[in-house]
């Protein structure tokens, strides 16, 4: 639990604290990091730039009741940033999950997966990012427009579009991937 | 589940992540802390915390118990390594000049003072709890100056520069931290606060305030020298010289000696259980220095 103590201390310039304060939201942030980049790498980078700015900026959070929301406020500014930075470096990382995937199944699922993820990568930066915070933070609508510093109609309006987005896209390739099958069975029917 | 349910439990799937994304290739943490303090130091004393470090270091503190000035020795001077032998560089007086000292790893320091704390004005409440006394900060003294930032300082007496060296990061933690403090019982310690103020002419002022009850200090006699005293606002204030090393390069590191000495004024007074010392960081006149004094005196009485 984040209490007013500890923000003082970090205030105070308290590495400890600072230490005690962002263990419980290290995995949460580096994994929203890793979705805003696609990149582990960079995910790392986004997430240490973050904590160089908090050290800094926690002079201006006013109420230590809010740190996770001023934290993720930081870190999709950062995230935004260094991602735009490598963008054109490196196209979305599937290495982390796909080394240890064995069996057939498991990789048909994963599959499905990625290409969910790959579609959700591939929205545009202010879509995404409510994805991310709505579909894996588990945010709320009112949480979002704080992180973000939006309307919460922003938000909803965000959230709609990109699912109307991700299901046109998603549906796309389904259907594509549901006709190259058909072709492909009747080929084999065929040559068969 | 309706489609768009099953739409969002898809979506939520999607960005499930294997726990393997979570095991970083580095202590991100400890490297964010390294890079700040870098950074910072590097950029010209950017960062509140080092700042104060480094003003510390540049600077003598003043032991209120017998009146006497101390010198923050271990800042004040460069640690070089040459080979396994670690010495550093302090300033002494030698009757009415100043030399530079060589010193060794069994050599005592008279004070040597850390921080890794700062704090603002409005967060002052921590600070007070752990130096054990009330203080004020003003915003402005006047028109002429204004507040830049403030650190919680461990000024540590008589103390070798070997337990120096070795306990160095204890003794950081120990400015803010009561239990590393009390492990540390066996130094002769005293926590008290620097703040800094600015005029418009960009000098700096640092001014340490101690608690005028506690009387730890140095035994060891001072590099400081007493040139005069002053009666501002019904208070005596008895203002010093003290030396101040200049280093080639602006940044200090350990392994720097001092190209040489100047001289420097500071101004100490006790009022109302506390002792305060103020130093001109860069080069001031003398009534501008006497002007922050009288104006910062005004402040406190004011604040009563």
């Amino acid at each position: 639990m984040i209490t007013e103590e500890i923000v003082n201390r970090c205030r105070n310039g308290d590495k400890e604290a600072f230490r005690e304060l962002f263990m419980s939201i290290e995995k949460k942030a580096l994994a929203t990091a890793y979705h805003l980049s696609g990149n582990r790498g960079i995910a790392e980078d986004i997430l240490q730039e973050t904590y160089i700015k908090c050290f800094t900026e926690i002079q201006y959070l006013r109420n230590p009741q809010f740190f996770n929301t001023w934290f993720f406020r930081v870190l999709i500014r950062t995230g935004w940033e260094m991602s735009k930075k490598h963008s054109r470096l490196l196209a979305t990382d599937t290495v982390a999950e796909a080394e240890n995937k064995q069996t057939d199944s498991f990789l048909q699922g994963y599959e499905e997966r990625y290409l969910v993820r790959n579609a959700i990568h591939n929205l545009s930066q202010n879509l995404k990012t409510v994805v991310i915070l709505y579909y894996y933070n588990d945010m709320s609508i009112e949480e979002i427009s704080q992180v973000l510093n939006c309307l919460k109609a922003t938000v909803k309006s965000r959230l709609f579009y990109a699912r109307t987005v991700l299901k046109k896209q998603l549906n796309e390739h389904f259907r594509m991937e549901n006709c190259c099958r058909e072709v492909s069975e009747k080929g084999w029917k065929t040559n068969g | 589940m309706d489609k768009r349910m099953e739409f969002d439990a898809e979506l939520k799937a999607a960005l499930k992540l294997d726990t393997s994304i979570y095991i970083t290739s580095r202590d991100l943490f400890e490297e964010a802390w390294m890079k700040m303090q870098q950074t910072h130091t590097k950029s010209g004393y950017k960062n509140p915390i080092r700042r104060i470090i480094l003003l510390a270091a540049c600077f003598l503190i003043l032991s209120f118990g017998t009146a006497m000035a101390v010198s923050a020795d271990v800042r004040d001077a460069a640690i070089k390594v040459y080979e396994k032998i670690k010495t550093t560089f302090i300033v002494e007086r030698e009757g009415d000049s100043y030399k530079i000292v060589e010193k060794t790893e069994e050599d005592t320091l008279r004070v040597v003072s850390f921080s890794s704390h700062s704090f603002t004005p409005s967060g002052a409440e921590f600070v007070k709890k752990k130096v054990g006394f009330n203080f004020y900060i003003p915003e402005k003294i006047g028109n002429d100056f204004w507040y830049y930032n403030s650190g919680l300082l461990l000024a540590v007496y008589d103390v070798k520069l070997r337990d120096v060296l070795k306990l160095e990061d204890k003794f950081q933690v120990a400015a803010a931290d009561d239990e590393t403090l009390q492990e540390l019982s066996g130094f002769k310690t005293e926590r008290c606060i620097g703040v800094r103020y600015y005029d418009a002419n960009a000098n700096y002022y640092i001014l340490y305030i101690f608690s005028a009850k506690n009387k730890t200090g140095s035994d060891k006699e001072s590099s400081w020298k007493e040139i005069n005293k002053l009666n501002i606002e019904d208070i005596e204030c008895t203002q010093y010289e003290y030396p101040y090393p200049v280093y080639e390069n602006k940044i200090l590191t350990y392994a720097d000696r001092p190209i040489r000495v100047e001289t420097k004024t500071a101004f100490v007074w006790e009022y109302e259980d506390k002792v305060y010392s103020l130093q001109g960081i860069r080069d001031a006149d003398y009534s501008t220095v006497e002007k922050f004094v009288k104006g910062y005196i005004k402040e406190i009485k004011n604040q009563n």
